[in-house]
């Protein structure tokens, strides 16, 4: 995969003084950077030189950013935000916004309709984030906590310069009612085997058809190099999970697709596989113009992707339904019973797919947080 | 007569006027003149034009194109004019453009006009004119919006007419600029034609481009595929266009659409009795309505609705969802 390399780092003032910031600068030698009062001057200026949305992303990638985190580290997944009178069935799932925005070039990516300040952001205040996360889960010691960073940003791309991973892991793996994933697309997992895990922590892959992968998902790790990056994951004692989010609709998607459940369990034993989320392609209206600005060759926006009741665009539901019924009968032929379940789908499909009403939120949430956990109790590796 | 200002009110021969010399004119080209000729036709001109000298010891327009094309349409030999003699082309320009601001609205191609002559012709830097030039014609002074206008002072002239004088929008035209001229030609007629209005023209663009892009096909193709070329002029409307478009676009959805349609006619539900889907059915229950008048009425229906229920036709609309 290619490696992000910023053109300019900002400083924020206040953050200055953090062994993160020292961090980052010691990986990046030769950069130039600079410290800056706030924020607030940066995000005006943005918003005043760039023409729209779309062609501003690409370029506000070259600068990283190394703020202060203002707001919450620990958020609830925007998958629980239903709109009118629709829920989706969700996970219950926390996502914690250490990291903001990823130099990686996905043409479905989310982030290109989400963010409004598209810069590279490493928040650095890392005393404050584990304060958070030490204050929410001793608050609620009944519930699992399953968190993520992989939501506005991939959880290991820019890990060899931040080392966000060290800090996080190794805290989870104190923990008695929270487990961790990070999500990515990438291979840089340079910083994991050592680390002490003790099974608290899932590294998790979303994955996609080579064809795609080379075509939609620029700068990434290859799915071989990803799959070898979660076999030596697996040597370290780590649960590994893996995300099919998006599944594309092509000509030809079906034997793309079986390959790549096929090597997956090729790569890795299904039994520390701790879950496979399923997620066709989806989009805002927004997300949905930026895609055709920012990359007008891609097929994947001449889909039959149709509004839905929240508001999102997907494929029409009868391809959903051949799609995820296709995919669950892979996963169960070449994986046996490893946990899947759907992203942001809606409880009928979900009947459906699975012959059964969708359980509450928290079931599905604590479920497979317990089969994680069971994991570690069969290996001890990587304690 | 001159004032201090450099200022002369004159009565000028109009075959000292340079007529092509349009340097300070804020259209791509003359339009909408009809009305300003009869006008004077009727009443002269009452307002004079303003000029300033050029070599040749003619004088070149800086404000009132229309009213000295329809004077000269109109016969008139001399034309009232205010001559102004300072050299500031810049700020003669934007006279012009003042003059035509506070007395019409604009055509959002003449803004594109003003904008790219700022910027090529009187060389004002891109700062300025968002900060100032921008403002001054009630835009934002936005990027956006800059490099919007001088999009739509790139379009082909083709384009530029069919949107002053027909009916395509600056939007569409900005969204089919790419297209072969005929298919351009051809996608602006149908707009007149048909009279589309703002979402019309967006859909039937957006349709026809993700179809162009998805067959690899030209639009003429994409015309004859979808059973749209052999349709009499006068059968041809926005619906029929867009359900055949779509047709092609949305291919399971539509063979759903069809195949629902087909079951509910099978099964024969009397009139006044509504059988519906989800929208692009997106859910998991069909809904039925019917109205009665009076209790014999609401009990014929209800033994209509209780035969439907044992028929297939039925269960096969269900598997739909």
């Amino acid at each position: 995969m290619q490696k992000y390399r910023p053109e300019k780092i900002l400083i924020e003032e206040s953050v200055a003084d953090e062994p993160m910031t020292s961090r980052v600068l010691e990986t990046l030698p030769g950069i130039p950077f600079e410290t800056i009062p706030s924020t607030d001057e940066l995000i005006s200026k943005y918003k005043r030189e760039t023409s729209d949305a779309a062609s501003g992303i690409t370029a506000s990638k070259k600068l990283l950013l190394l703020a202060e985190q203002k707001g919450s580290f620990l958020k609830k997944c925007p998958g629980q935000q239903s709109r009118g009178e629709t829920e989706n069935v969700c996970c219950d799932y926390f996502v914690i916004n250490a990291v903001s925005n990823c130099h990686m070039e996905c043409s479905y990516c989310y982030l290109q309709g989400y963010l409004n300040f598209p810069y590279m952001i490493v928040y650095a205040n890392t005393g404050k984030l584990l304060e958070e996360l030490d204050t929410a889960f001793k608050s609620e010691p009944e519930k699992l906590f399953r968190t993520g960073t992989g939501e506005l940003a991939d959880s290991l791309a820019l890990d060899w310069i931040t080392g966000y991973s060290e800090i996080l892991v190794e805290f989870f793996a104190r923990r008695e009612n929270a487990v961790l994933e990070l999500k990515t697309k990438s291979d840089c997992i340079e910083n994991l085997p050592g680390l002490r895990h003790n099974g608290k922590t899932a590294v998790a892959w979303s994955l996609n058809p080579p064809r795609i992968v080379k075509t939609e998902e620029l700068y990434s790790a290859t799915l071989e190099e990803r799959l070898s990056a979660a076999s030596v994951c697996v040597e370290a004692g780590y649960p590994v999970a893996f995300h099919f989010d998006p599944i594309v609709d092509y000509p030809g998607w079906q034997n793309d697709y079986e390959d790549v459940v096929k090597s997956i369990f090729e790569s890795v034993p299904a039994d520390r596989v701790a879950w496979i989320s399923l997620g066709t392609l989806r989009t805002t209206p927004e997300l949905y113009e930026n895609m055709r600005k920012r990359f007008p060759l891609s097929p994947l926006p001449l889909g039959e992707l149709l509004p839905s009741a929240d508001g999102k665009l997907r494929y029409f539901k009868a391809i959903r339904l051949e799609m995820y019924k296709k995919m669950i009968s892979w996963i169960e032929k070449y994986g046996g019973n490893v946990p899947v379940y759907l992203c942001m789908e809606r409880p009928d499909l979900w009947k459906k797919v699975f012959n059964r009403h969708p359980p509450e939120w928290h079931e599905i949430n604590n479920e497979l947080v317990r089969e994680m956990l069971k994991m570690e109790t069969v290996s001890s590796r990587g304690v | 007569m001159q004032n201090h200002s450099g200022y002369s009110i004159k009565s000028v021969p109009v075959k000292k006027i340079n007529l092509e010399d349009r340097f300070y004119s804020i259209s791509p080209f003359p339009f909408n003149e009809e009305k300003l000729l009869n006008t004077i036709k009727i009443a002269g001109m009452t307002v004079p034009v303003l000029l300033e000298p050029a070599p040749e010891n003619l004088f070149r327009i800086v404000s009132g194109f229309k009213r000295t094309s329809a004077a000269v349409e109109a016969g008139m030999a001399e034309i009232p004019a205010v001559v102004r003699e300072t050299g500031d082309r810049l700020g003669a320009f934007w006279t012009a453009v003042q003059e035509n601001y506070g007395s019409r609205e604009l055509h959002a191609l003449e803004n594109a006009e003003i904008i790219r002559k700022l910027k090529e012709l009187h060389c004002v830097e891109e700062k300025d004119l968002l900060s100032s030039y921008l403002p001054g014609l009630g835009l934002r002074g936005s990027r956006y919006e800059l490099d919007r206008f001088l999009a739509l002072a790139g379009l082909s002239e083709l384009l530029k007419k069919s949107c002053l004088l027909d009916n395509l929008l600056c939007s569409t035209a900005l969204e089919i600029r790419a297209w072969p001229e005929a298919e351009q030609v051809f996608f602006a007629s149908l707009c007149s034609q048909l009279q589309l209005g703002t979402n019309k023209q967006k859909q039937l663009v957006r349709l026809i481009e993700d179809l162009k892009k998805k067959e690899l096909a030209s639009l003429e193709s994409i015309w004859e595929k979808s059973g749209l070329q052999g349709t009499e002029p006068g059968e041809l409307n926005f619906e029929k266009i867009h359900y055949s478009l779509s047709q092609m676009r949305f291919p399971v959805l539509s063979s759903h659409q069809e195949r629902f349609k087909k079951l509910k006619e099978n099964l024969h539900l009397g009139q006044g009795i509504k059988l519906q889907v989800p929208r692009y059915f997106d859910g998991d229950s069909v809904s039925v309505a019917f109205s009665a008048a009076d209790i014999s009425e609401f009990r014929e229906k209800s033994e209509q609705l209780m035969e439907a229920s044992g028929r297939e036709e039925l269960e096969e609309i269900f598997k739909l969802l």
